[in-house]
């Protein structure tokens, strides 16, 4: 229906226009892409406002680890439910990353270890369980009879195979996940600038953190279907590192942290639609790490900037020292 | 062909297919826990989980120039790009435009997506399977067989066993430079070595430690390894020396319970040992001496200790009182104290189990013995009286 719809306003002129430019307009008038592209999109655009407060506040890797603390949790909701669907396996990661966090907070309140160590070790702990669990389901009389091969698609992703439901998923977190950060939009930013001030003028800094894990979990558990466990903390703090390239002001290195995810993940679908065998995970990241990467250097704070300004610093230095 | 065969010793003849993998699986341990004390000291581990997984970008561009899966230059390639990857991570923090976590955030996740591009794209024939990397294939170590010096053994178990051995020197060479430059980097330049090199050093190790490891057990196990005994021996110890044999111990430890129990239930090694070394670490953390469990052993502990004190002081204050008789009497005692009769009569006999207290039959009161009056002198030292 809906592509039948695009068809005909696409078909008018668009097409010769975007072939024009290079652009397969098959490719982008095809049911598939535009589902998967749309999911792709959508996700990208929430993970990149959200992971932007985790990078601000200095906690990048903690999405690293909870990415492949939610693996678990995938496989035990399988083997309650005994079928792959999307969101009790969704709820199944949410519960065991969420319960990784609590143990990460835990131990990194409780003893004298680092914060990366404390990450390291339940990271690799609670992706091992997962491993543990799915060689043990693999050749078991009773789970072994249902079909598992999605199972795998959690930890690289298969973006390729998502269906309209994963895309009303995506929307369904991603749609409450903005409004949480819109509705406390100040609140955040008094968070992530100055917790000491948040906490003098009365706001609950726990509350903050709560609300900050809730959305970042779902996140998640939801991009855990299309990029996977090993590589969504990239879709949290790519595009944030790359907004901050370019502004100081919160309010826009939100915006461009959502512009970059999104247009990473057009670039990223499509590339990985035209060339076959590509994995559309790989691909935006990709495309995420390469804008980041020209940002460092061309960005107003960039290297390039900050060389032209030694330079003609010196310039100035050495005229003036002749004169 | 006959006397060949009579030189060669296989390892097969004194180890079964189990005791090979544990064997193997141990001496990995080990060649990775004593740099992981470095790594931990020196606030690096989660660069273990970048080098894993960004080797397999190495490891499949190795392959492109030597077209040989077994090559042992796809091992020495990875290694490197190990190398260059710890090299990147430090230059782009270094541009200070982004922090030292966002920089590691960056790279690997970036590294490994290229290498699952290449590997889907190019390499789609080749057996490289992008599970086996990070689950890897303990099973597989006894199987994958080569003769050194008329000995036949595990290649995984030889190519780990130089490891160690290169491991070990290094750090029995640089003991006091790499001492010193994990507690006081500032020292150490001064000193006049450069901790730079030492890092470079270090990281070269635990690039090719974790590749030649990451080809047995896998790219999440390889971080386990490293960082789980060292982060609990961290916890348990006070001087370097201690913290590497602790660590050795519960790396040991955790290979040994984690293999039989995946033996016996059937499952992924890889995933068991790294779910056991999770559980040790977080017991290590409520169990330490400043840990949460200790904290409220203690303080209970200290609790009842400090209610007989109590008890000793006060029968040591009116021993020779006039008023003794109501203070200490058999049935009175409770009263002054303002407890329960039964606490009261545990608390006592809990003392005159110790031999601090005697009953005094002629009296009818509770009475210090010898023993209890030293205590009592005691505590009214510690107490400050």
């Amino acid at each position: 229906m809906l592509s039948v719809y695009l068809n005909k306003i696409f078909s008018l002129n668009f097409a010769n226009l975007l072939n024009a430019i290079g652009l397969d307009f098959e490719i982008l008038s095809s049911y598939t892409f535009i589902v998967v592209c749309l999911g792709t999109m959508i996700l990208a655009t929430v993970a990149g406002m959200v992971g932007t407060i985790t990078v601000l506040k200095g906690q990048s890797l903690i999405g690293d680890a909870i990415g492949h603390s939610s693996y678990p949790g995938i496989i035990i909701a399988f083997m309650i439910g005994m079928s792959l669907d999307s969101v009790s396996l969704m709820i199944g990661a949410i519960i065991s990353g969420t319960l990784a966090f609590i143990i990460i907070q835990f131990i990194d309140k409780n003893s004298k270890l680092n914060l990366d160590a404390v990450l390291a070790v339940i990271l690799s702990a609670f992706f091992g369980l997962g491993m543990v669990l799915k060689s043990f389901i693999q050749g078991h009389p009773i789970y072994g009879k249902v079909p598992q091969g999605g199972l795998s698609n959690y930890i690289f992703g298969q973006a390729a195979f998502i269906r309209t439901i994963d895309v009303q998923l995506i929307l369904a977190v991603a749609i409450p996940s903005l409004l949480i950060l819109f509705l406390f939009y100040k609140e955040f930013k008094i968070f992530v600038f100055d917790e000491v001030y948040a906490k003098s003028i009365g706001l609950s800094s726990t509350l903050m953190y709560v609300l900050l894990v809730l959305i970042t979990m779902s996140v998640i558990a939801t991009g855990l279907k299309l990029v996977g466990a090993i590589l969504i903390s990239s879709f949290l703090i790519v595009p944030g590192i790359t907004a901050l390239q370019w502004s100081n002001r919160f309010s826009h290195v939100l915006i461009i942290a959502a512009i970059v995810g999104s247009f990473s993940a057009f670039v990223g679908t499509y590339i990985s639609s035209v060339y076959a065998g590509m994995s559309t995970g790989p691909c935006i990241i990709v495309v995420m790490s390469g804008l980041a990467f020209i940002s460092m250097f061309i960005s107003p704070k960039g290297l390039l900037a900050n060389w032209l300004r030694r330079r003609k610093y010196l310039n100035d230095l050495s005229k003036s020292l002749i004169d | 062909m006959i006397y060949q065969n009579l030189l060669l010793t296989k390892i097969s003849d004194f180890l079964n297919y189990n005791q090979q993998m544990l064997l193997t699986l141990i001496v990995t341990g080990i060649a990775c826990s004593i740099l992981g004390c470095f790594l931990v000291l020196n606030k690096l581990s989660m660069l273990t989980d970048a080098l894993s997984h960004s080797i397999l970008l190495g490891i499949v561009l190795a392959y492109f120039v030597t077209k040989d899966l077994n090559s042992p230059l796809l091992l020495i390639g990875a290694g490197i790009f190990g190398v260059f990857t710890v090299y990147a991570i430090g230059l782009l923090s270094k541009t200070r435009l982004v922090k030292n976590d966002d920089a590691v955030g960056i790279i690997f996740p970036l590294f490994f997506s290229l290498a699952v591009i290449l590997i889907s794209t190019f390499a789609r024939n080749v057996h490289l399977d992008t599970d086996i990397v990070l689950m890897g294939q303990v099973i597989m170590i006894p199987l994958n067989n080569m003769t050194v010096f008329g000995v036949e053994l595990p290649k995984a178990l030889f190519y780990m066993l130089i490891i160690l051995l290169i491991n070990l020197i290094f750090v029995a060479v640089f003991f006091k430079e790499l001492k010193v430059s994990s507690f006081d980097p500032e020292f150490a330049t001064l000193a006049g070595f450069s901790s730079g090199l030492l890092f470079y050093g270090l990281m070269t190790l635990t690039s090719f430690t974790a590749v030649a490891a990451f080809d047995a057990v896998g790219a999440i196990l390889v971080i386990a390894l490293f960082v789980g005994p060292a982060a609990s021996a961290y916890m348990l110890t006070k001087s370097l020396k201690k913290m590497l044999l602790v660590s050795i111990i519960f790396s040991m430890l955790n290979s040994t319970l984690g293999f039989y129990l995946a033996i016996v239930l059937n499952v992924s090694i890889s995933g068991m040992i790294a779910v056991i070394t999770g559980m040790t670490t977080f017991m290590t953390v409520l169990l330490n001496r400043q840990g949460i469990i200790t904290a409220i052993y203690l303080r209970h502990k200290n609790r009842k200790e400090f209610r007989l004190d109590l008890l000793i002081m006060h029968l040591g204050n009116h021993e020779d009182q006039e008023d003794a008789e109501f203070e200490l009497g058999f049935a009175t005692i409770k009263d002054h104290l303002s407890w329960e009769r039964e606490t009261t009569e545990r608390r006592l006999n809990r003392l005159i189990d110790q031999g601090f207290v005697q009953r005094n039959h002629e009296k009818k009161i509770f009475c210090l013995t010898e023993k209890g009056r030293l205590r009592y002198d005691m505590i009214k030292v510690d107490y400050g009286m």
